[in-house]
């Protein structure tokens, strides 16, 4: 049984931790609002751009299209891309992205498939750099990043495709937690080179056909090819920063109430070892007298 | 002049930074550069790096584009913008900055892509000279 003394410093000491989670879960809600807000004004652009790539790549005056689009013809050499965070105390977030990835990367290794690996986020790379330490080719550090910028992503993804067009690898696929809300993040993988579009939309929108393109179709590919790939990255580190400060909080909150039972139990403790012992004495005073 | 306004939108990778009805828009197309009244017909073009008027009943705002893309629809006018800025906040140290990120670029692209990254290029330097 731990003596009074003892079980007073265990209390205090969970009560400074408490202290901390709370904190934390306040400064990780303050800070969700404000990535929950970027990534919605994010995504009118991102919408629009996937409008445009699909009539576009729609459009049958599109002939030779570009390697970005098709790919280059292999399959062999694929590009994981990890975007987890950089700071830990965030749940289950940084382990879902890695689990997906991990699942995927050793799907590909028993069909035989070279992959590469290139983490944004330092704990993803924690995770994984014992067992794929030989496969990382680059680590994106984003720690000095307060807010993400397009510019963030658009570097990223400049050096993707730079890498895909010096054929480093054949197929890119980006791994990050989409945000559903505040206690669920879906970990997803998105790819990027040859990029995906969903052709569902175009369908039943007619007014593609009467539309004039200056230069021609070719060209504006060109150009906004590397926009739709860039698009695509900012939208899933803004997701992935909501999703971190979403898994911060509700895992804050989560500490915050265990915290708080611990010191019920404890103060419980407390008092019933405080009774025994003044009952002891009690008795001890009482037994003393009745031998007078 | 006709005073039919139309839905417009400047959208950037960040967020919405207009959305209105307007009179007119003035971009500068890679082909060239286009005023779009209200009914103008459905086009698409690439947009080089400049400025973009936005006149709304006679006041006009301008906002630098360091290029982007420019959707004309029956219904609405969407412009694509890769950054917007107003005009107060240009300087000649952001562009250089849009400058070397270009050149940077050209280094590893294809000669489709090097021939457009050429004209952004020029197209920078003579913005940047104007200053």
């Amino acid at each position: 049984m731990p003596n009074l003394k003892d079980l007073k410093n265990r209390i205090e000491s969970v009560k400074s931790t408490r202290k901390i989670t709370k904190a934390m879960q306040m400064v990780a809600a303050a800070k969700l609002r404000k990535a929950q807000e970027a990534a919605e004004q994010a995504r009118p652009y991102a919408d629009k751009m996937s409008l445009v790539m699909n009539k576009i790549t729609s459009s049958d005056n599109v002939s030779s299209s570009s390697p970005l689009l098709t790919g280059n013809g292999n399959y062999n050499i694929h590009l994981i891309i990890i975007a987890t965070s950089e700071r830990g105390l965030c749940g289950a977030f940084n382990s879902s992205i890695v689990r997906l990835a991990k699942n995927h990367i050793n799907k590909l290794k028993s069909e035989g498939f070279q992959f590469k690996i290139l983490t944004i986020g330092k704990k993803g790379r924690e995770q994984l750099k014992r067992e794929f330490g030989e496969n990382m080719i680059d680590h994106v550090d984003l720690s000095e990043v307060k807010k993400i910028a397009y510019e963030n992503a658009s570097t990223i993804s400049d050096n993707i495709i730079s890498m895909f067009l010096n054929n480093e690898f054949d197929v890119a696929t980006i791994f990050y937690n989409q945000f559903e809300s505040v206690i669920s993040q879906v970990p997803q993988a998105s790819q990027l080179i040859p990029i995906e579009i969903n052709s569902e939309k175009t369908q039943n929108d007619n007014s593609i056909s009467n539309f004039v393109y200056e230069p021609d179709e070719q060209e504006i590919i060109e150009d906004l090819l590397p926009k739709a790939i860039a698009t695509k990255v900012f939208t899933a580190l803004l997701e992935n920063g909501a999703s971190e400060q979403g898994a911060r909080m509700s895992a804050m909150d989560n500490a915050t109430r265990n915290a708080g039972d611990m010191i019920d139990k404890l103060t419980i403790q407390f008092n019933r070892s405080r009774q025994a012992a003044i009952t002891n004495e009690l008795i001890e005073i009482i037994s003393g007298a009745e031998a007078l | 002049m006709s005073n039919a306004l139309f839905n417009f939108e400047l959208v950037t990778p960040e967020k919405i930074l207009m959305s209105d009805s307007v009179s007119s828009v003035s971009v500068s197309g890679v082909e060239g550069d286009m005023t779009v009244l209200a009914n103008h017909s459905p086009i698409a073009t690439s947009l080089r790096p400049g400025y973009v008027d936005i006149n709304t009943n006679g006041k006009t705002e301008r906002f630098f584009l360091t290029g982007g893309f420019i959707q004309i629809t029956s219904d609405e006018v969407v412009v694509l913008a890769e950054s917007a800025s107003s005009e107060e906040d240009l300087n000649s140290e952001m562009i250089d900055n849009v400058i070397e990120k270009t050149k940077s670029l050209m280094e590893n692209a294809s000669d489709l892509q090097k021939c457009v990254l050429a004209k952004k290029l020029n197209d920078l330097t003579n913005i940047r000279n104007q200053l």
